[in-house]
């Protein structure tokens, strides 16, 4: 390093070094040092001579950026809590009377710009979303000033990117940028303001260009999409306060508990015993073990709308056989405990399997030939249709026991008071505990999925997850904040029934897509629900005790070929966990040849699944998205692109990353882009969206947006386009006939002007 | 370019929680630090390694800043001191006080050997060889032009303490460069 000579520099705390340049052997004077050698003429030259010879440090520039940017992305990391913290506490509110009001959530964005009046040295902006993550979609963007700018100057520089019509107004020195069509969820924004645009009203010129960046939480789906159509209800009949719901394989509903419909005959009597044989046989003789005469019984409402059957007495749980022939329900019995009573489909047959001295409270078929059961005293037990019984595993703990219906999971409540139930494999006596959990739980009929309601934070969440994977993925609910009960899963787990209640509204049941929480109808309030085998409708027992159903609109179809449910929670939790850097999770949702952990860089702001298809042996691919958050010193989002192929896991349910490929990390290229595919089949027209993250020229849409058959083939569908939700729509008329892929070209624009990012093309599933 | 202090109280608050404001003062008092940090090291590698140490410690420590009526730098300071004596904790200094003096050349004056760059490099390894908290008092005062009372709250002495830690460092440095100097010894 050269030696520094006379050199002077400011010392960074209010004026230039000493304060009192002088010239003084050669151009430095230290008047402390002066005062201080005072009566030491040798130890002032040894002073000046050390401080004319201190080293030139140069610092490397790459050094200086690299530091910069890793100091960045742990602050990020490390910062969400403290942020969230401060997002509500009073510090900020003081400064200059600026963005009241949303001076709370502001963080900054500073341009400095030349001036004359010292009070106008520096012009600050802030903005309430700068450097947030999580902005809600619906947020208006404020850029506070802490002077009078040139407003139509500031207007006419402003950009969005991701393209983004905006409405603008100016309140005092605060700008108002209210997106036309709300923001899009889960995307990373800049905002910008040309420098040359970004000048005071005094003609000042800033110095930079004011950036600022942030990004968005995932979508709400009531402010995103249009409201989600109601369902259309039908009461079918009366159910008792308390009672469930289920459909039988014909689509009869049957409640557990009504009052007996009039001019139907009482409850059939049941045998004692049941014949062994490949289905379960039932005769209709006496049993005086079956209930008593009651005031209610086991119902069922047919499809038809033909006249209510007595099935049997009022039961405590009930479920039907895979094949859907016979009705197992668990009566209990005036004495005490249960018996467990076999009736037909039909009702007209019935006998009594086993008794229990404890109540039965769940009951699961685990083959058509043998059933399990929980009871009230912590045993689960399995009975096969000849009678012989045996204990599976004793839970005495646990407050209440609910079986998955295939009888491999058992859901263990906490006590009353307590949360965290646990999740028990019964065939290896394997425990998870499902965070935040009390009551309620519920299962895909497949057993691939589980859902509960976690309770844990000041806002009840939806949790679902492929039982025993330990890894949850939440999802939103139609209204963060309301309470939720009841939930539901479908047969294969791809969509979730549950009651939300807000405070001061009325109970709101909402179907919705699983993972991604997208509301897909709501309906009136219930205390219990259910979907059907083929997850098209959904009973409902109704809080004025009426027993319900309503067709679920825009349903897909349980398609065989299809996406599981199971795969789509086991790729929404791989992607959450690679964003969280959760190494556990990411271990425990693949195989050691994916090398998952290894592959997924650190400091990821976000991610989420563009597409899923499944293939013809049983794998899925899918392709994300992985992006870490524009921040002033990197004003380009980076992302990295990623293939994954997912498989079965040992259980036969779950699935398993079980290869990744990334393309690594690299700055976004401007443009629109594709936020996500998918399908669904509706009213027998099959349905493909395509959602995007800007607002597109909608001129540029037919031609740009096609639906080919994979092998080979275009197919001739019209594309509609609905700005308020950025997504087109394909709706192809008939049966493709085969693997369908998605093709987006670059001749598509958004409203700036700019072309797709890059082509897309991909797979997909219905 | 230095900040208004009421600015820099409030930049310093965001940047708790605020990853751009902590990234503002990163761009402001970069140079700085490294420049102390190089000053004491005079290696560059080393430099840079302490200099991510102090600016990541100031990261995860700045939730827990309190203003006291210092500037903001003389936090970063504290803990460069801090940073720069673990280093030398691991690693023992470089340069020795045999090195600092083994070429000195009492012929010409002292205050012209520095043009040369050996030279400027002979004066700061003298200072290497002071104590720990001489050589930072020094280094701060002449290396960085900081304010007797700046450097005080920086090391936690008082403002007479530092003039006896610089006065004491003169003299050694004076003596380690081979030049005779007759002073009155502080208690």
């Amino acid at each position: 390093m050269p030696p520094r000579r006379g050199r002077t520099r400011h010392n960074g705390h209010g004026g230039r070094v000493g304060d009192v340049p002088q010239a003084w052997l050669g151009g430095w004077f230290d008047p402390e040092l002066e005062d201080l050698f005072r009566q030491d003429p040798a130890l002032q030259r040894t002073a000046h001579m050390v401080r004319s010879a201190r080293p030139e440090a140069d610092p490397d520039p790459d050094f200086r950026s690299r530091l910069r940017r890793s100091l960045m992305a742990e602050a990020q990391r490390t910062g969400a809590a403290r942020r969230r913290r401060w997002f509500f506490g009073p510090t900020h509110l003081a400064w200059g009377g600026v963005g009241v009001g949303l001076a709370a959530a502001a963080a900054t964005v500073l341009a400095l710009f030349t001036g004359q009046q010292p009070d106008h040295l520096t012009v600050e902006a802030l903005s309430n979303v700068s450097a947030q993550h999580s902005v809600s979609p619906n947020d208006v963007i404020t850029v506070s000033f802490n002077q009078p700018m040139d407003q139509a100057a500031v207007v006419a520089g402003l950009h969005v990117q991701p393209a983004t019509n905006v409405e603008t107004a100016w309140r005092g020195n605060d700008l108002l940028i209210t997106p036309v069509h709300h923001l899009a969820g889960n995307t990373p924004y800049t905002v910008t303001i040309d420098r040359a645009h970004a000048r005071t009203a005094g003609g000042t010129v800033a110095r930079a260009a004011i950036q600022i960046s942030f990004g968005t939480a995932p979508s709400s789906t009531r402010t995103i999409t249009p409201e989600p159509p109601g369902l259309t209800i039908q009461n079918v009949g009366a159910i008792a306060a308390d009672a469930s719901v289920l459909f039988a394989r014909d689509g009869s509903l049957v409640v557990t508990s009504a009052a007996p419909p009039a001019g139907t005959d009482s409850t059939p009597q049941a045998s004692a015993g049941a014949g062994a044989g490949a289905t379960p046989s039932l005769s209709a003789s006496a049993s005086p073990g079956a209930a008593s005469a009651s005031a209610t019984d086991t119902v069922a409402y047919p499809a038809s709308g033909a006249a209510p059957v007595v099935l049997g007495a009022s039961a405590s749980a009930a479920a039907f056989s895979p094949e859907g022939e016979v009705l197992a329900m668990a009566v209990p019995q005036p004495a005490g405990g249960s018996a467990l009573v076999l009736t037909s489909a039909t009702g007209t047959t019935s006998s009594t399997l086993t008794r229990s001295t404890s109540e039965i409270t769940s009951l699961a078929w685990s083959t058509n030939q043998s059933i399990v059961f929980a009871t009230s005293s912590g045993t689960i037990r399995s009975v096969d249709l000849t009678g012989v019984s045996r204990t599976l595993s004793e839970q005495t703990s646990a407050a209440s026991i609910q079986l998955s219906p295939g009888a491999r999971y058992a859901y263990l409540a906490p006590q009353s008071g307590s949360l965290g139930g646990q999740l028990l494999t019964i065939g290896s006596a394997k425990l998870e505990t499902l965070a935040g959990s009390a009551t309620g739980v519920a299962f895909s009929a497949d057993d691939s999925t589980v859902a509960w309601i976690d309770q844990s934070g000041p806002r009840s969440l939806l949790r679902s997850e492929s039982p025993g994977t330990g890894a949850p993925v939440a999802v939103a609910p139609l209204d963060l904040g309301a309470s939720l009960s009841g939930v539901a899963l479908n047969p294969n787990g791809s969509q979730v029934a549950y009651v939300e209640r807000t405070a001061g509204g009325a109970p709101e049941t909402v179907v919705a897509q699983l993972p991604s929480g997208a509301a897909v109808a709501t309906g009136p309030g219930a205390s219990a629900l259910a979907f059907s085998p083929d997850g098209r409708s959904l009973a409902l027992a109704g809080t004025g005790g009426a027993a319900l159903r309503a067709p679920i609109p825009g349903a897909a179809q349980l398609i065989a070929g299809g996406l599981p449910g199971a795969a789509r929670t086991a790729l929404q939790a791989f992607v959450d966990a690679q964003v969280s850097g959760d190494t556990s999770v990411l271990t425990s949702l693949s195989t050691d040849a994916a090398g998952a952990a290894a592959g997924t860089p650190s400091g990821l702001t976000r991610g989420y699944v563009v597409s899923a298809a499944a293939n013809p042996d049983g794998t899925v691919t899918a392709n994300a998205e992985l992006i870490v958050d524009p921040t002033a010193a990197h004003p380009e989002p980076s992302k990295l692109d990623e293939t994954l192929t997912l498989g079965r896991g040992p259980d036969g349910t779950s699935y398993l990353i079980t290869s990744l490929v990334t393309d690594g990390l690299h700055d976004e290229s401007p443009g629109p882009h594709v936020l996500g595919v998918s399908t669904a089949v509706e009213h027998g027209v099959v349905v493909v969206r395509v959602t995007f993250d800007s607002d597109l020229d909608q001129t540029t849409i037919p031609g740009s947006i096609r639906v080919a058959l994979t092998a080979g083939g275009a197919i001739d569908a019209p594309v509609t386009y609905n700005a308020d939700t950025r997504t087109a729509t394909v709706r192809l008329d008939g049966s493709p006939g085969g693997p369908i892929s998605v093709l987006v070209a670059q001749t598509l624009r958004d409203v700036d002007g700019q072309v797709l990012a890059s082509a897309f093309t991909t797979r997909v599933s219905l | 370019m230095t900040l208004p202090r009421a600015y820099e109280d409030r930049l310093v608050e965001r940047a708790k929680t605020d990853a751009e404001a902590f990234g503002e003062l990163y761009d402001h008092y970069f140079g700085q630090i490294y420049r102390f940090v190089y000053s004491r090291l005079r290696d560059q590698s080393a430099a840079e390694d302490v200099t991510s140490d102090v600016f990541f410690k100031a990261l995860r420590a700045i939730g827990r800043y309190r203003s006291s009526g210092h500037p903001f730098s003389a936090w970063l300071y504290q803990i460069s001191v801090n940073a720069i004596n673990d280093h030398y904790r691991s690693k023992r200094p470089v340069s020795s006080l045999d090195g600092a003096i083994g070429v000195a050349d009492t012929s010409r004056a002292v205050v012209d050997r520095v043009v040369d760059q050996v030279e400027a490099e002979r004066v700061w390894s003298a200072i290497d060889t002071l104590p720990p908290q001489q050589r930072t008092a020094m280094t701060l005062k002449l290396g960085e032009d900081l304010k007797l009372a700046q450097i005080g709250e920086i090391m936690g002495k008082s403002e007479g303490a530092v003039k006896l830690l610089i006065h004491r460092g003169m003299i050694g440095v004076r003596q380690r460069l081979g030049v005779t100097v007759t002073v009155q010894e502080e208690a």
